[in-house]
């Protein structure tokens, strides 16, 4: 996890795919204050930092003691609420022992696109922990409605590796 | 296509590839048989189809990160639709 509350609320904000516009649009401040925030000049308001971090899909807690971060619990939607699959991401985070950090991220439409043509999802950057995973399980346990942290993988070396769809 | 490069030292590479030059007939041609060198078998075909996938998405969401790399020493590497 980072090291600062700026550095923290910057990979959060890009994780999530958000610009510091839109970031700073959804709570109401500008642009700059955002980045100030994120090169550490200055911290949130206080009053903020409940809504920043639902934005951000943490708790206040994390965001300001850096705790290991919390992917989303799965869950199963009822019909009425889901997306439609192509405009759904799959996310594949790896954190290696050694600190190095992988985030990919698949729109769904591009997926569905790999598995309608008969290709197999290749081995996500050399990952051991990745081989044995099952891509047309995951797909199917998507299209029934699932949501959430599908896979999380704990190789020996110590590499995490976690597969969720939002 | 963007593809920043930042080097913990400082120094920073940002290629702005036009995503027609990267994602075309013959780059789907060479990738099957860079592909296939390493075990990976995809045909030209597939890619091609995939690269024509990858563009349309683009259009509805311009600056799609899509892979993002951070190494323990600083160093990180993105690519953006």
């Amino acid at each position: 996890m980072d090291t600062t509350i700026g550095k923290r609320i910057a990979g959060l904000r890009k994780d999530k795919g958000l610009k510091q516009e839109d970031l700073a649009q959804m709570l109401g401040v500008s642009g700059q204050a955002v980045s100030k925030w994120e090169n550490d000049q200055t911290c949130p308001d206080i009053s903020l930092l409940p809504q920043l971090a639902k934005v951000l899909g943490v708790t206040v807690d994390e965001l300001l003691s850096g705790k290991q971060e919390i992917v989303p619990a799965v869950q199963i939607l009822p019909e009425k609420q889901r997306k439609n699959i192509k405009n759904m991401v799959l996310r594949i985070i790896v954190d290696s022992a050694d600190g190095d950090k992988v985030r990919v991220n698949l729109p769904m439409a591009l997926v569905q696109v790999v598995i309608d043509c008969g290709m197999e999802m290749p081995q996500i950057s050399g990952n051991d922990a990745l081989k044995h995973i099952d891509w047309n399980q995951i797909m199917a346990m998507i299209s029934q409605g699932v949501v959430g942290n599908l896979v999380e993988v704990e190789s020996s070396d110590g590499d995490i590796v976690r597969i969720f769809v939002e | 296509m963007r593809i920043i490069v930042n080097e913990s030292g400082g120094k920073n590479i940002k290629l702005r590839l036009p995503s027609s030059l990267v994602l075309n007939g013959l780059s789907a041609i060479l990738l099957a048989k860079a592909l296939k060198s390493e075990n990976i078998n995809i045909s030209a075909k597939e890619l091609y189809i995939l690269f024509w996938a990858i563009k349309k998405y683009k259009f509805t969401h311009p600056k799609w990160k899509l892979i993002e790399v951070h190494d323990h020493d600083g160093d990180s590497v993105e690519i953006t639709l």
